[in-house]
């Protein structure tokens, strides 16, 4: 019964692993692009919300339980403390390991080490993680050496605890209210309801209110998954202490708002201000006024709760003051993706597994039915056997694992799997027709500007008119992802912006119907441009002679040269030409302002236009 | 280099025809491939882009403004990078390097005006963002945007000279000119100031910004950091000391108590079981 709830819970974490690993691969082949919703307005998602910030919080247990057990001498909390410090420590490394998915680039990650940036606070927070970590594990590592040969290693550790979790407070209190003082230099990004000048502060509370909850938690869920006696009677008494915090938090919070007068925003019934009463409810006054009314006097399931609400709270916090409430602010709405969010429980999933794992295989909580202290020497290899997964276990765990990985596959984006793939755009409904003008010649029907519209492509003309070696022309100059070069590739005259044609205008002075045969002369042929009238027929008046601009050839051009176009190729041209020859860098007489001396001379519509469309 | 004597940037929007010839020169120096008129918004391929913003009295009244990195004379983005691969050069010009960065994106989180931009789709990304041409500049050069500006909207200089210009603009049609230089002062001062016709926020100068440079904000905190390292850890050592301190005192009464009983007990069976009380 025991065996069989523990193998469900690590199946269920395996088969995420195997999600995340397949996740994983893609982020680290094909860039973070590929599996986040990240932008250049939100460049940071939950990775860094809830992985690092919460995740950071989240493994404070550690150094409360240590500042509990070791300078306010409580004792009876030292049979809470491996569990928390180990927590600590898996919490550490599961933000490293999520860090490494977030960083661009992370085989940088050694560089702060080396190269100080001491006006930062990432580098002050990450130089706090790295040594907090070693702290940390040497504060755990005579657990798994206890009884081993390597005993002594352990029993010189121990020697050193004290100084050891003192300084692991010192470095906790650093960078636990550092990651609140990230947030200080994006007064812009982070919703006044959160944006705090002691910002350093209150998540330095909040994480010692989290800490306690965490224990709580972590210590209930161990009892429930390996049906051991409960601790329920310690937890009870680290309510009152998590009470204390809680309001202290909750307290500050709210001076901290009056004082800098917004407390108005939060009852104006945005939904930041909602999402900031459900946060604070969560985080802080409910489980408060849960142990003040002696909820969890009778242990259980209240502390389950008080303490669940208090961990959900308080993410939420670390969620909502690295993203979540500046989101209208940013522009660009962000959500997580599913990848995202899968490769988030991954770490957790991960750390959680090394957390059983060690609790199976040493002595991280006490055993039953002895004094707390532990004694040196091991029931270790007892307790081995008593929780060594069966190899049923691991199949099922591998078969699992397998699984999502393949899931995982199978839902990713192709261009998170094969890389970042151009979109092909293959010349469609190429489709072969004969000409009506009975002259046998076979016509292709293609779009060959991919724009929806099917043209009368004369092939044969076409390599005619090339050549046999022209193939390449169109069949190879292709872009990348076409399959065949475009009509305007070659053809750039008949797409340019200016065309002044306007069929409907044509329609009407022309009468109607009526008038078709004007322009459209040859009845056989499909009614399209490209076999009607040129416009010269009609407008030869229109075009200048004799200079720069070429008059359009008489059969070919449908487009009249606007205004600006004969201007710019009369004089930009020649001047262009002219200033290269004399060795001018830049060519002068070819700039806007050398005939438009007053910018204001173009309509801002224009511009508009410009830049817009 | 004093700030008055580094290398900035002047962008007159009563000056600016919208023409392009700044994104466009500015493409064609950094070698991005693309169309210089579909640029809408600074990317990882267009350092700058033309933007329109209408005059708040009358949303015909349109001008095009350029939007690019301000290289703040305090730079948020430096002050934040845990690793030193963004550095404000003595030029002026706020300049990056992709072999140190490891990715954090904090520079683009901090930056006031949302500048930098990042390469998500490639599997070794960088911070893409205007340097302010600084070879060219370290060469004496004027930046490509201002060589390609014949209207004198985007001029290059030292910043003193440039707010000399600027000043000497308001002062010759002040009807023309809103009378704020943007960027003399705010968050400390950029490298890029605007001249407008009316007071602007879309140009990223928001008033709730004020005058104090960003990493100020952080200062303040970091300052406090080896005092509140050595406050916690004396206070932990003292807690430990008290507590310590306590129990033996506690202990030391409790066996003093059990001592005088002892003794009043030994009192009472005569003065030969004496010596058993001090045991």
């Amino acid at each position: 019964m025991r065996n069989r709830r523990v193998r469900k819970v690590k199946g269920v974490l395996w088969f995420v692993l195997g999600v995340t690993f397949v996740v994983a691969c893609a982020r680290f082949f094909s860039g973070l692009g590929t599996v986040t919703d990240l932008t250049d307005r939100t460049p940071w998602g939950l990775w860094i919300g809830f992985d690092v910030m919460a995740g950071v919080a989240l493994a404070a247990g550690g150094f409360v339980l240590a500042a509990l057990v070791y300078c306010f001498r409580q004792e009876k909390f030292r049979p809470l403390l491996r569990p928390a410090i180990l927590t600590a420590f898996l919490g550490y490394v599961a933000v490293a390991v999520g860090l490494l998915f977030d960083l661009g680039r992370p085989w940088n990650i050694w560089r702060p080490m080396f190269f100080w940036q001491h006006h930062s606070v990432l580098f002050e927070v990450a130089w706090c993680v790295m040594l907090y970590t070693t702290v940390l594990a040497l504060e755990f590592l005579p657990v798994p050496l206890e009884g081993s040969r390597f005993h002594g290693v352990a029993r010189f550790l121990k020697r050193f605890s004290l100084p050891l979790v003192i300084l692991g407070i010192m470095l906790s209190t650093l960078h636990q209210s550092s990651l609140g003082s990230l947030f200080l230099i994006t007064p812009g990004r982070v919703h006044p309801l959160w944006y705090s000048p002691i910002l350093p502060l209150l998540f330095f509370v909040s994480a010692v209110g989290l800490g306690l909850a965490m224990v709580t938690f972590e210590s209930r869920a161990t009892s429930w998954l390996y049906g051991k006696k409960s601790e329920d009677p310690l937890l009870i008494s680290l309510m009152r202490p998590l009470a204390v915090v809680l309001l202290l938090y909750a307290g500050i919070r709210f001076v901290d708002l009056a004082a800098r007068g917004v407390l108005p925003l939060a009852f104006e019934w945005t939904w930041e201000s909602t999402l900031f009463w459900f946060e604070m409810v969560v985080s802080a006054l409910l489980p408060a006024a849960l142990i003040l009314s002696g909820a969890a006097k009778k242990g259980g399931r209240a502390l389950s709760w008080i303490a669940g609400l208090v961990v959900v709270g308080f993410v939420l916090h670390r969620i909502d003051t690295a993203g979540i409430s500046g989101i209208t602010r940013a522009g660009v709405r962000y959500f997580p993706s599913w990848e995202e969010i899968v490769t988030s429980m991954g770490v957790v999933s991960a750390a959680i597994l090394a957390f059983l794992f060690f609790v199976e295989r040493y002595r991280v909580y006490p055993p039953e039915e002895e004094p707390a202290e532990p004694a040196p020497l091991p029931p270790v290899r007892v307790r081995y056997r008593q929780f060594t997964a069966p190899l049923a276990t691991a199949r099922s765990s591998s078969l699992l694992f397998v699984i999502g990985a393949a899931l995982a596959f199978a839902l990713l984006p192709s261009g998170a799997v094969f890389g970042a793939r151009l979109v092909e755009t293959p010349v469609r409904g190429s489709r072969r027709v004969l000409a009506r003008d009975g002259s046998g010649q076979e016509l292709l029907l293609v779009d060959g500007n991919r724009a929806n519209e099917l043209t009368l492509f004369p092939h044969d003309e076409h390599v005619k008119r090339l050549g046999e070696k022209a193939c390449a022309i169109c069949h190879h100059m292709n872009r990348p992802g076409d399959r065949e070069t475009s009509c305007y590739e070659c053809h750039r005259d008949e797409y340019v912006a200016t065309d002044l044609f306007r069929h409907e205008d044509h329609v009407r002075a022309l009468g109607g119907n009526a008038g078709c045969a004007k322009c459209h002369a040859d009845p056989s042929l499909a009614k399209s441009r490209g076999n009607a009238t040129s416009c010269l027929e009609c407008h030869e008046d229109m075009v200048a002679g004799g200079d720069l601009v070429p008059k359009p050839a008489a059969d070919s051009a449908f487009f009249a040269p606007s205004y600006m176009q004969a201007m710019h190729g009369t004089c930009m041209a020649c001047h262009e030409a002219e200033d290269e020859k004399n060795g001018e860098a830049v060519p002068k007489l070819a700039l806007c302002g050398t005939c438009h001396p007053d910018p204001r001379d173009f309509e801002p519509t224009a511009a508009r236009g410009r830049t817009q469309e | 280099m004093e700030a008055a004597q580094q290398r900035a940037i002047l962008f007159d929007l009563t000056r600016c025809s919208g023409c392009g010839k700044c994104v466009e020169a500015c493409m064609q120096k950094q070698g991005f491939e693309g169309d210089p008129s579909k640029v809408k918004d600074m990317s990882a391929t267009a350092y700058c882009s033309l933007n329109t913003v209408s005059n708040p009295e009358d949303s015909d009244d349109e001008y095009t403004y350029r939007d690019l990195c301000r290289h703040c004379v305090e730079p948020s983005c430096v002050s934040v990078c845990p690793v030193g691969a963004l550095d404000k050069t003595e030029l002026g010009p706020v300049v990056y390097d992709a072999d140190k960065c490891m990715g954090c994106r904090y520079c683009m989180t901090a930056c006031p005006f949302n500048v930098p931009r990042y390469e998500w789709d490639s599997p070794v990304p960088t911070v893409r963002k205007c340097d302010m041409c600084f070879d060219l500049q370290s060469k004496g050069e004027d930046t490509a945007c201002a060589t390609a500006c014949s209207y004198g909207a985007t001029i290059c200089g030292t910043r003193e000279e440039l707010l000399e210009e600027a000043r000497s603009r308001i002062e010759e049609d002040p009807d023309d000119y809103y009378p704020h230089i943007y960027g003399e002062h705010e968050v400390g001062g950029t490298s890029v100031l605007f001249l407008s016709p009316f007071p602007v926020e879309e140009l990223g100068f928001d008033p709730k910004l004020g005058t104090d440079p960003m990493p100020v904000y952080t200062w303040r905190v970091l300052e406090k950091i080896p005092g509140v390292a050595i406050t916690a850890g004396a206070t932990m050592c003292a807690l430990w000391w008290l507590t310590n301190r306590r129990n033996a005192v506690r202990d030391h009464e409790a066996r003093e108590k059990i001592q005088a009983k002892a003794a009043k007990a030994a009192k009472k069976n005569g003065s030969n079981h004496e010596e058993n009380g001090h045991g």
